[in-house]
């Protein structure tokens, strides 16, 4: 009899550390602390940014996700806000997704649009107008637009992995371009980058590929 | 004799065109007022402290102001909840009005209680993304939930500090709330817990379930301090939330 009992206890053990196991491993925290980015950046003024960004395959995400984007990037002593645009893809998704996100005044914002097809130079912008806001464009259709106290901040085409164990795009950034407050774009002249273990390829400032 | 005859015509029937041009304006115009009292009317009942509500024809846009109750530059936790309110109102309720339909654009103006403006932005919250799943969505939006089920569902696959309510409406779906707790204020854990927690929803959306809106809390665990406040439209994916300034990062990066 106390065989048996001892039997249906241990039975039950294992029948809920089997639960716990499998649950720790679908909600593990093992903390992916920051975000890898390879991109360029270009600072302190400016009115917009665009660049043509192409994926031509998709990665392996498994447990995570990537962004490549077009943002403006503004920081005082409330935190940060930002206006960005470009596509994402995640682990279980079906192809990259176009969105645009968005902070401002502690309203955090993420819309996604629509699909971003393999092999496509979507052109992605974001920059300041006459109206006042600044506006997001994804294949030249304006998708978003928010008022900011700044008409000229830094700005960003990046890739962005959010794990070191993923694998990043590639993405194919062509005519990365800014703006100047006087309104004329330029081509981007910052030296791209790459946080290990990601690289860039670079064939010059506006022309380069994440992966 | 003939000439003016025919210029007597064609006075005639410009003058009829306007008439009936003008009387079109003036009807369409009437319309579109007594859509905006109708939205007005419709915020208010839901508890939205709104501002104004005009439709502009001239660029086709909505233009929704809501007073939030809020009194310094940054909003609370419960703008998120009214913004999201008033987003379901528009796409789901009153999508038959005229100056809905035809908006091409959705302007959303977040006041403080001083009236100073502390968001103004523009999204097009009236297209629909073309994922399988949203399409899945939306077609059963109608339908009636079996609440008790889906709750006992959801908390056989989530931890057990993960707790659910779920409730069911004819326009916006099934809506499951989350309450979960953390042991302190932590970043990567808060961002990590949301991030998976949306893919896990995603993924048993694809397959059986149906959740159409998803609002999550996060809190500590010893004061009950709210960290995160979410409240997302996964038909729409429309993700809007409030986290506290001490958590530097977003979940989007996870």
């Amino acid at each position: 009899m106390k065989v048996k009992k001892i039997s249906i206890r241990f039975f039950a053990y294992l029948v809920s550390l089997t639960i716990s196991i499998f649950l720790s491993s679908q909600f593990s925290l093992e903390a992916n602390a920051v975000s890898y980015y390879v991109g360029t950046i270009k600072s302190p003024s400016y009115a917009g940014i665009r660049a043509n960004i192409e994926p031509r395959s998709y990665p392996n995400v498994t447990g995570s996700g990537e962004s490549c984007w077009v943002s403006n990037v503004y920081v005082d002593d409330d935190g940060m806000e930002w206006l960005q645009t470009g596509c994402r893809y995640y682990d279980g998704y079906s192809g990259f997704r176009t969105y645009v996100e968005s902070t401002k005044a502690g309203v955090y914002s993420m819309q996604e649009i629509g699909y971003h097809v393999l092999h496509y130079a979507a052109p992605y912008k974001v920059e300041y107008e006459s109206d006042g806001k600044w506006h997001a464009y994804i294949s030249g259709y304006q998708k978003g637009a928010m008022t900011f106290s700044f008409s000229s901040t830094t700005v960003e085409a990046m890739a962005e992995a959010h794990s070191s164990s993923i694998e990043l795009g590639p993405f194919y950034f062509t005519n990365v371009n800014y703006k100047s407050t006087s309104g004329t774009w330029y081509n981007m002249d910052s030296t791209p980058y790459a946080d290990s273990p990601f690289h860039v390829d670079i064939t010059n400032n506006y022309t380069y590929k994440a992966y | 004799m003939k000439a003016k005859v025919g210029v007597c015509f064609i006075i005639f029937i410009i003058a009829i065109l306007s008439i009936l041009s003008f009387i079109y304006m003036f009807m369409t115009s009437r319309t579109a007022y007594a859509e905006e009292d109708y939205l007005t009317n419709q915020f208010t009942k839901a508890g939205i402290n709104i501002e104004t509500c005009v439709y502009n024809k001239v660029d086709n846009s909505l233009n929704i102001s809501i007073i939030s109750d809020t009194d310094g530059d940054q909003i609370n936790p419960e703008t998120i909840r009214v913004m999201r309110v008033a987003r379901n109102k528009i796409r789901y309720e009153l999508d038959d009005l005229a100056i809905v339909n035809s908006s091409k654009n959705y302007n959303e103006v977040i006041m403080n209680s001083d009236r100073k403006v502390l968001v103004d932005s523009e999204t097009d919250i009236l297209e629909f993304p073309p994922f399988p799943e949203c399409k899945k969505l939306k077609e059963c939006i109608k339908e009636s939930v079996d609440v008790e089920k889906l709750k006992k569902q959801l908390t056989n696959c989530f931890p057990s500090n993960y707790n659910f309510d779920v409730s069911n409406s004819s326009s916006v779906g099934t809506t499951v709330s989350v309450k979960l707790y953390c042991s302190e204020k932590n970043d990567d854990e808060i961002n990590e817990i949301i991030a998976r927690l949306i893919m896990k929803i995603d993924s048993m959306n694809k397959e059986s379930t149906n959740i159409h809106q998803l609002e999550i809390s996060v809190c500590t665990e010893s004061d009950a301090n709210l960290l995160l406040y979410m409240y997302s439209d996964l038909v729409y994916r429309d993700f809007l939330w409030w986290q506290t300034p001490d958590i530097k990062t977003q979940w989007t990066k996870y």
